[in-house]
């Protein structure tokens, strides 16, 4: 099983930004591919749409519209497939 | 059509990650980083990226800008070649080169900043290399430094129209400041392409934003970026309101009618965005090269 997680190689040096949750598209027990759009996430200048890094069968998923993030919080856990 | 909000698709490819080494390994900072800029995925997937020299702390506050406020380290020697050895590793053809403001250094960096353009110069031949420049406190002599290190474009933003500069930059820089930048770099060198940006956004009305396009133009400037002021933090001035493509493009035909040679203008535009296809264009529009010449 594999987190996904808010992508810390998004302006990877610079952190001290956070975002909220504004959209989940995934349940646990759907499927998921690389690729696809799980998680949306609001920050003060953008909305940053988060994508799976494998495919795989969604276990648990961690937020919800208005979680706060920031780069590393783990937004599921994913069985990875392949 | 509308731009209600900004949407960053965070599809990190290889090349991306590559940046991220390289940038790491070499110790260089980027304004791609310290602003939070909208275009980083798309452009570190290209292998493309800004640097910022000079460190990531800026001695100034400018109230639209996410970049670190303090004291900053002293300056790296070596940095010049780091810089030029990230241009050669990334295989660029036109870079990108930016700095904080180092108002604690008595040239503001100008040494510096030149001594970068010519490690990049030495190392890769043939390189297209443009400068986006602080205003050294309207210091004439760190102008001619820069423009005698021969970037071929040199850019410095007035950020804002007259009226706001007080509210949106630091209290150091100043409106009149950077217009003297503007010119004076034009008249120690006829021939350099010379580059300004305004934010949109911040409270400025559409005359104030044709003023100051007419100010950039008696200055000499070539190309003129328009962009959307989007806030970065809650620590940064509010958005005053969002422009529309169609108000974008009306005032890129005012640009041009103006006599831009050249005209970015959309709200995701940033200076150093697509700069080299910007450059290409403001060239053929100029009719090629002019001889250069210093006084």
């Amino acid at each position: 099983m594999a987190d996904v997680r808010v992508p810390e190689e998004l302006w990877p040096r610079r952190g001290g930004w956070r975002g909220r949750v504004v959209s989940v598209f995934k349940k646990p027990g759907d499927r998921v591919s690389k690729g696809e759009s799980i998680v949306e996430v609001e920050i003060e200048k953008a909305v940053l749409v988060i994508e799976s890094p494998f495919d795989g069968i969604v276990r648990e998923v961690l937020v919800s519209p208005g979680s706060v993030v920031e780069p590393g919080s783990t937004l599921m856990r994913v069985d990875v497939l392949g | 059509m509308f731009l209600d909000e900004v949407r960053i698709r965070v599809s990190i490819g290889d090349r991306y990650r590559s940046v991220v080494s390289l940038v790491s390994r070499l110790g260089i900072a980027t304004v791609c980083e310290s602003a939070l800029c909208p275009n980083i995925v798309e452009c570190w997937n290209s292998g493309v990226a800004t640097f910022m020299i000079m460190g990531d702390v800026c001695t100034r506050g400018c109230r639209f800008c996410y970049v670190v406020k303090g004291k900053p380290k002293p300056l790296d020697p070596l940095e010049p070649l780091r810089v030029a050895e990230a241009v050669r590793i990334l295989g660029l053809d036109y870079v990108t080169i930016t700095s904080v403001d180092r108002d604690d250094l008595p040239d503001g960096g100008a040494s510096h900043f030149a001594e970068t353009i010519r490690a990049i110069r030495r190392l890769n031949p043939g390189v297209k290399i443009e400068v986006l420049i602080p205003d050294f406190q309207g210091d004439v002599d760190a102008v001619r430094e820069v423009v005698e290190a021969e970037p071929d474009v040199l850019a410095h933003n007035i950020e804002t129209v007259r009226k706001l500069t007080p509210k949106v930059r630091d209290r150091r820089a100043g409106y009149d400041q950077s217009l003297k930048v503007l010119r004076v770099a034009k008249e120690l060198n006829p021939s350099l392409i010379t580059k300004s940006s305004i934010l949109l956004g911040l409270g400025e009305t559409f005359d104030e934003v044709v003023e100051a396009m007419r100010d950039l133009r008696s200055a000499g400037v070539d190309i003129l970026v328009l962009s959307q002021y989007l806030r970065p933090s809650p620590k940064q001035l509010p958005v005053a309101r969002m422009y529309t493509l169609e108000e974008f493009k009306e005032l890129e035909e005012v640009a041009y009618k103006l006599g831009f040679s050249y005209v970015v203008a959309h709200p995701l535009a940033r200076t150093s965005y697509k700069a080299g296809e910007a450059y290409l264009e403001a060239v053929k529009r100029l009719g090629g090269l002019k001889v250069k010449s210093y006084s």
